[in-house]
């Protein structure tokens, strides 16, 4: 506990012996008279001051939150004597209270208070709430006492998901059954094709109409339903940001609702976060593998660093083969480019999202910075014809655009354009 | 409130030497401005030196005035001690937070009983002052230990904070 003094305490003693000194110096009982009040407060404030025995207890009402919620958090103080207590909870940038925050509030002896916060919950985050900070104070405020009690409280709040009505199906899908209709043949709902029967075709196969027209027996082929994975590659090299919305925020916020559409669909998603830190999570599906992938986006951060790695850092398991890698990117670093033209060397089904730091750059005032943006600009369309020329997809995303507009790109361009065999 | 009290014990010492009131007046605008000056600014360390300017404009005021006691020296007392905790409680409630009515309440008992005690005091020196109890080295020796007893408290007060 640190105990402050208020800076007139010792004030009031120097014009207490002031006074005094002046009172003996000039044989005037006044100046004696004068002193007196502040050598009483100079005197009786040390005497009567005494350390406080606080208690505090931080509590939420839960530990896992959606953005804009609200979260309910007491305070609980008790003390051994009556006190006057500020009190003060700290809350990151992300959070916010309506109610007062801090206060100042007078606990009872021997008894608790307790004061409730609605937490409103700004932006998505890991954080950690307390401990909370208490000052107690002399009634006249010359001593206070700081400390911090009450513990810690972990809160998480998790990015709000964007609906998307149609999520990108990749190339090729896996052997596991699912929701995506598979391009080969096989058991299945959806109808393929008609082929001559063969020895071991089940009879509830048989296309009687076809059979009528050919005079032989003929059978229904169809495409099987599978799941596919998908490997969520973020680059958290660099961030671009301004105030309080960035290229890291909009790309968390992506890569959650891309996890939460692929494993409502029994699909199997994985995450790899490629940056200053790396990090990977092996590909898994249910409301557990959702949790762990957004546990990991809150834990997101630009972290500087000047190594540069490749994909084959990352443990096989993390890239399973004929994954689709979905690619979030504010195209800012060029480390990035190398791995994902790797990815698609290795003939991974890459798709590259650009997160668009463009909205977050100003152009500049002087002509030299409107030549230096222009440039800039040129040298992203050159690193997006670097990707394109792969036969990767680049879509641009822009901040405020519903994702669904680029995934609708990519899907659009693969309607015209084949993959490339590189 | 604060400065209306300081005004007060400004226009009293002013009317207690006619003679010296350029010096007083001088000190006690001097010493009014830097507690305006604390109160804009919530300085909290700008609150004293209004009381000390005050204290040696009634010191100059009682030394031009003649030999005679002043009564109202309790009150002029008072009245700077309250200025000052008046003008600390607005620093405060200025930089501090929100606070309940009861914090409100005891803070102002508080305040009362700190000017009760210290009008009582203070008279009680001006009254052993009008007591026929002598005189002489041991009160002077008295006083002065007195004096350098406070000085020392002052010095701790200063170290400690």
């Amino acid at each position: 506990m640190t105990r402050h003094v208020a800076p007139r305490l010792p004030g009031y003693a120097a014009l207490a012996a002031a006074g005094l000194l002046a009172g003996l110096a000039l044989g005037r009982v006044e100046l004696v008279a004068l002193a007196a009040p502040f050598a009483l407060a100079a005197v009786l404030a040390p005497a009567l001051a005494r350390e406080p025995k606080l208690r505090a207890q931080l509590e939420l009402d839960r530990e896992r939150a959606l953005e804009t919620e609200l979260v309910a958090a007491t305070v609980s103080i008790g003390a051994d004597a009556a006190e006057c207590v500020d009190v003060l909870l700290e809350l990151p940038p992300e959070l916010s209270t309506a109610g007062t925050n801090p206060r100042s509030i007078a606990v009872a002896a021997d008894s608790a208070r307790t004061i409730e916060l609605r937490l409103r919950c700004d932006r998505w985050g890991a954080f950690v709430l307390g401990p909370v900070l208490l000052r107690a104070h002399d009634r006249l405020g010359f001593y206070a006492w700081e400390t911090r009690l009450g513990g810690r409280a972990p809160l998480r709040v998790y990015p709000s998901v964007e609906t998307l009505h149609a999520l990108l199906p990749p190339l090729e899908t896996q052997v596991f059954v699912g929701n995506q209709v598979s391009r080969t043949k096989g058991d299945g709902i959806e109808f393929a094709d008609v082929r001559a029967w063969a020895p071991g075709d089940r009879l509830r196969r048989i296309n009687w109409r076809a059979t009528a027209r050919r005079g032989e027996l003929w059978v229904n082929e169809q495409h099987p339903e599978r799941n596919t994975d998908v490997v969520l590659f973020l680059d958290t090299f660099t961030d671009a940001q301004r105030s309080g919305r960035g290229t890291l925020d909009l790309t968390v916020r992506a890569a959650t609702s891309l996890a939460h559409g692929y494993l409502q669909r029994k699909d199997r998603v994985g995450l790899v976060s490629f940056g200053g830190f790396l990090s990977w999570l092996l590909p898994a599906s249910g409301t557990r593998q959702l949790y762990r992938v957004v546990d990991s986006l809150l834990q997101m951060d630009i972290v500087l660093s000047f190594a540069a790695r490749g994909v084959d850092v990352l443990p096989p398991r993390s890239l399973p083969p004929k994954a689709l890698v979905l690619a979030l990117t504010p195209l800012l670093d060029p480390r990035t480019a190398p791995a994902l033209l790797d990815l698609r060397a290795r003939g991974f089904d890459l798709v590259v999202v650009e997160v668009s730091p463009v909205p977050f750059v100003d152009e500049g005032e002087s002509e030299l910075d409107r030549l230096s943006y222009r440039l800039w600009r040129l040298a992203r369309e050159a690193m997006r014809a670097r990707y394109q020329q792969a036969g990767v997809p680049v879509v641009e995303w822009i901040d405020g655009v519903p994702l669904n507009v680029p995934l609708e790109e990519v899907s659009a361009f693969r309607r015209y354009a084949r993959p490339a065999r590189v | 409130m604060s400065v209306a009290l300081y005004g007060g014990v400004l226009a009293d010492v002013l009317a207690h030497a006619p003679r010296a009131i350029p010096g007083t007046a001088a000190l006690g605008g001097v010493g009014a401005l830097l507690l305006v000056a604390a109160l804009v600014r919530a300085e909290a360390a700008l609150v004293v030196p209004p009381v000390a300017f005050l204290g040696v404009a009634y010191a100059v005021a009682l030394v031009v005035h003649g030999s005679r006691v002043d009564d109202a020296a309790p009150l002029v007392a008072v009245g700077l001690l309250l200025s000052a905790e008046l003008a600390s409680w607005s620093v405060d409630a200025r930089l501090r937070i929100p606070a309940e009515r009861a914090v409100v309440r005891a803070r102002a008992l508080a305040l009362f009983g700190l000017a009760f005690a210290a009008i009582a005091l203070s008279a009680l020196a001006v009254a052993l002052a009008a007591a026929p109890a002598g005189s002489g080295l041991a009160w002077t020796l008295l006083g002065a230990a007195s004096a350098v007893a406070v000085i020392g408290l002052a010095v701790r007060l200063a170290r400690t904070s």
